[in-house]
């Protein structure tokens, strides 16, 4: 049976962004079941709509969600937007800054909310119509990337759909424009498609709205959503019974996805499944720099903001790891597999960790010992390997500071660590 | 920032070591130089963990040499817009908006013409047409799961890739065969060579210094790379891959910093690191290269205009490096993308397709080959018939360019193309 400690652990992991340095201590008294609790009760954020200043290439906005995720109070919430820009995946790389704020207020708005809901508004939000190509497309010779994508990787999962209905999808999603700067969306009658045509074996007129619901209302949507979510949470591919059960939840809920994720995150199947799938590089970043305390404020106790200045995140290591925020590589957003453990990928991560300095406050309350900096880094179940890598490392290291740094630079290096 | 780090303090001596080091520290049958003694203790307790084995040449004679680097065209490269059927009636009911500038196309006979802006390269160039894979779907990610696995029909993909299995029998032992620099794709995965997947060469001072915080570091790692019996399968991955790290370091530290002559951007940086790696004797036969941004459902004629300048420029600066090496005879360069674009364009772009051209550098047959696609009889999606399977490709990259029996490599009985490239 694991301990409190390791359950909390897994959760914050799982559900947060941490755990960060000391938030399991403060949780074991209440329990993993309040800890649970206390991170569904979050108070969602929704910033306004308009991002304010001039346009930084996404830089303001990257800071500001990097700060939310920084936030040591617990929160689901701010991890499933994080989720959602993953599965309903717009970038950059093509949509505009204020598109793509505006999408990401969108997601905050709808992240444990109705799923319908969120589809409804993610087809005709400004960053997608760009990202997708629905901006500008025409009945007559539609644009076929939103109307494939949002079969394959949103709702339906390949084999649940013909090429005939990539085809009249793009038609019932045409007719929509982005208007320039205001990002005003206008739907234009005269351009859409107007005539009956078969999608999902019925043949008649097809609109956005209709369509959105025809794919909700879709048999393989409730089992694809629920499997992607399972996968993201748990680390596997759910079993068929598991699937069913799962399906069965969403849609008796109409569609919630609170429901949903506290369903996953209820089964045995969530408890068992520790450090079985890799960290992710913002998986792996924002603990990291709140356990070397290069966090900036956000990711500080109130006593440790009075003596640390303000430090700047630099995005360049985001972009060197491989995982930039809002600017996922492709529509199929950031795969969840083994590359993120690769030979290259620690490379990288040894590579940055030795040109970062451990902040002041973090030399100051760590013991040197092998124990000490595991707690500070929130692994409870370590493997002997891993332990005894470190306490011959420090063995040889007597010099204080330099023993610390050495045994959190392995530690963050770890496959326990790597494994979320 | 208030720190008591100490490992800063040495930086400075460091970090002149990492940008002068020169020669390359490898081991085995490869040379090691001086200057890497401190990295020995590591990197030969890194190579105790490969099994020992016979290092004759398993390919003999002209081709034991041989290297390629593949072009990953990412998104769907569009055909019609690089080699132009210029003199086809149906062109004109097909393409308009997307079609390159006609009148500066470079004539190769009298059907085909070369887009323009491959205009240093693309006389050199060898193009096999119509290369498709049975039942083509418009998936990117299946679509490009076919390429990378070297599986045409998509059925049994393969946890290997082609690439990877290209190195598996072109493997002699050396630290490393294969190289993606697109990180880790999949067409590298390999069941016995070593493959690794990078994202770029990085600051890799650590892995030679001779302080003892560093060389406590390097054990430490080795130490966590060490595999135990009761280790799960993923930590068994995270375990290995450390050890690797260590090992495939070793060969990059030592490489020049400066490449000269590169136009810059995606496919220029990374083909100067593969020319680099291929230069200094590492071992490393296959190496990946990407360039993403053909998925052209809009504005398609800049893009892809834009895109083969930079296709074009950066593999000329890349043949001079090669010249400067000695290496040309021995280096093919070849492209792969999941699928070509829709024949019928969409507005200012295409949408996705099924066939299209496979584009060559090097010791090629220069020119046209393989039977043309045609414009009019399309299949049943209105998409290009292809005339040309990819494993006949591959097959005629495993055969004819490194003698390997592409029975060995790919799970269908594929023929190779005949003059495509030097035997």
């Amino acid at each position: 049976m694991p301990t409190d400690r390791e359950l909390i652990a897994h959760l914050l992991r799982r559900t947060t962004f941490g755990p960060f340095p000391g938030q399991v201590e403060e949780l074991v008294k209440a329990g993993p079941g309040a800890a649970i609790e206390m991170a569904f009760g979050a108070k969602p954020e929704i910033p306004p709509d308009r991002l304010d200043g001039k346009d930084d290439y996404g830089g303001r906005m990257t800071r500001y969600w990097l700060e939310r995720m920084l936030d040591r109070r617990p929160s689901v919430h701010e991890r499933m937007v994080w989720y959602w820009h993953g599965h309903l995946v717009s970038s950059l790389d093509k949509a505009s800054e204020s598109a793509m704020w505006r999408q990401h207020v969108l997601l905050r708005r709808h992240a444990l909310g109705n799923f319908r809901e969120l589809m409804h508004a993610i087809a005709i939000d400004p960053a997608m119509l760009s990202y997708l190509d629905g901006d500008g497309s025409r009945g007559e010779n539609p644009n076929e990337n939103f109307g494939r994508e949002v079969m394959e990787l949103f709702l339906l999962g390949p084999g649940n759909y013909t090429e005939l209905d990539v085809r009249a999808a793009a038609r019932a999603f045409s007719g929509w424009k982005v208007e320039g700067e205001s990002l005003k969306v206008v739907f234009d009658p005269e351009s859409a498609y107007q005539r009956p045509v078969q999608f999902l074996g019925m043949r008649r007129n097809w609109n956005t709205s209709d369509a959105i619901d025809a794919l909700c209302d879709h048999p393989a949507c409730a089992r694809f959503v629920s499997t992607r979510l399972y996968r993201y949470f748990v680390g596997q591919l759910p079993s068929e019974a598991r699937t069913d059960e799962m399906a069965v939840v969403f849609r008796k809920s109409g569609l919630e996805i609170k429901p949903l994720v506290q369903n996953i995150l209820q089964g045995r199947d969530f408890a068992i499944a520790r450090h079985s799938r890799a960290r992710t590089p913002v998986e792996w970043l924002i603990p990291m720099l709140a356990i070397t305390g290069n966090a900036g404020p956000s990711g500080l106790s109130e006593r440790e903001k009075q003596r640390t200045e303000k430090f700047d995140i630099d995005l360049q290591w985001f972009d060197e790891l491989g995982q930039m925020p809002f600017r996922p590589p492709n529509v199929a957003g950031w795969p969840l597999d083994e590359r993120w453990l690769s030979a290259g990928q620690m490379l990288t991560r040894t590579n940055l960790l030795v040109r970062l300095p451990l902040a002041k406050t973090v030399v100051d309350r760590v013991e040197p010992t092998v124990d000490a900096v595991l707690a500070h880094c929130g692994l409870y179940d370590v493997s002997p390997t891993t332990r005894n890598a470190m306490q011959r490392a420090i063995d040889k290291q007597t010099e204080f500071a330099e023993g610390l740094e050495l045994l959190v630079t392995l530690a963050l290096l770890s496959p326990e660590f790597s494994l979320i | 920032m208030n720190t008591t780090s100490k490992k800063f303090s040495r930086r400075g001596v460091i970090g002149m070591l990492g940008a002068g080091a020169a020669g390359v520290a490898s081991y085995g049958m490869w040379s090691l130089s001086d200057r890497h003694s401190s990295f020995i203790d590591d990197a030969e307790a890194a190579a105790r963990d490969r099994p020992v084995r016979d290092h004759t040449p398993v390919i003999a004679g002209d081709k034991a040499g041989r290297t390629l680097v593949m072009i990953e065209l990412e998104g769907g490269h569009d055909w019609v817009s690089t080699l132009v059927p210029y003199r086809d009636p149906a062109l004109r009911s097909l393409r308009d908006a997307t079609l390159p500038d006609m009148d500066s196309l470079i004539r190769l006979d009298d059907r085909y013409a070369i887009n323009a802006n491959l205009a240093s390269t693309g006389t050199g160039m060898a193009f096999l047409h119509g290369v498709g894979t049975p039942n083509p779907t418009g998936s990117h990610f299946e679509m490009a799961a076919r390429w990378r696995t070297g599986d045409a029909a998509g059925t049994t993909l393969a946890a290997t890739g082609f690439l990877g299995r290209l190195c598996d029998e072109l493997d002699q032992g050396a630290p490393v065969t294969g190289v993606s620099l697109d990180g880790n794709n999949p067409a590298i995965l390999s069941r016995k060579s070593v493959t690794l997947g990078l994202p770029d060469g990085g600051d890799l001072e650590w892995l030679v210094s001779v302080e003892p915080w560093f060389r406590n570091l390097r054990s430490g790692i080795e130490g966590l790379g060490t595999t135990a019996a009761d280790d799960s399968a993923t930590v068994g991955v995270a375990r290995t891959n450390m050890g690797k790290a260590l090992r495939f370091s070793a060969l990059l530290e030592g490489l020049e910093a400066e490449a000269t002559g590169y136009p810059g951007g995606q496919l220029s940086d990374q083909l100067a690191i593969a020319a680099k790696l291929l230069g200094s004797n590492t071992g490393v036969r296959v190496i990946l290269v990407s360039l993403g941004g053909f998925d052209t459902h809009t504005g398609q004629r800049g893009a892809h205009d834009a895109l083969l300048d930079q296709i074009d420029r950066s593999v000329a600066a890349f043949q001079s490096d090669l010249e400067r090496r000695g290496l040309t005879g021995s280096t093919l360069v070849a492209t792969m993308s999941e699928f070509g674009r829709r024949p019928l364009e969409n507005g200012s772009g295409t949408d996705h397709g099924s066939a299209s051209t496979a584009l060559l550098w090097g010791p090629v047959k220069p020119g046209v080959h393989g039977d043309a696609l045609s414009l009019t009889n399309l299949d049943e999606d209105d998409n290009f018939v292809a005339t040309m399977m990819m494993d006949e490709y591959y097959a005629t990259l495993a055969e004819k360019w490194f003698g390997v029996d592409a029975n060995d490599v790919l799970a269908t009985k594929a023929k190779p193309v005949d003059g495509l490239v030097n035997d």
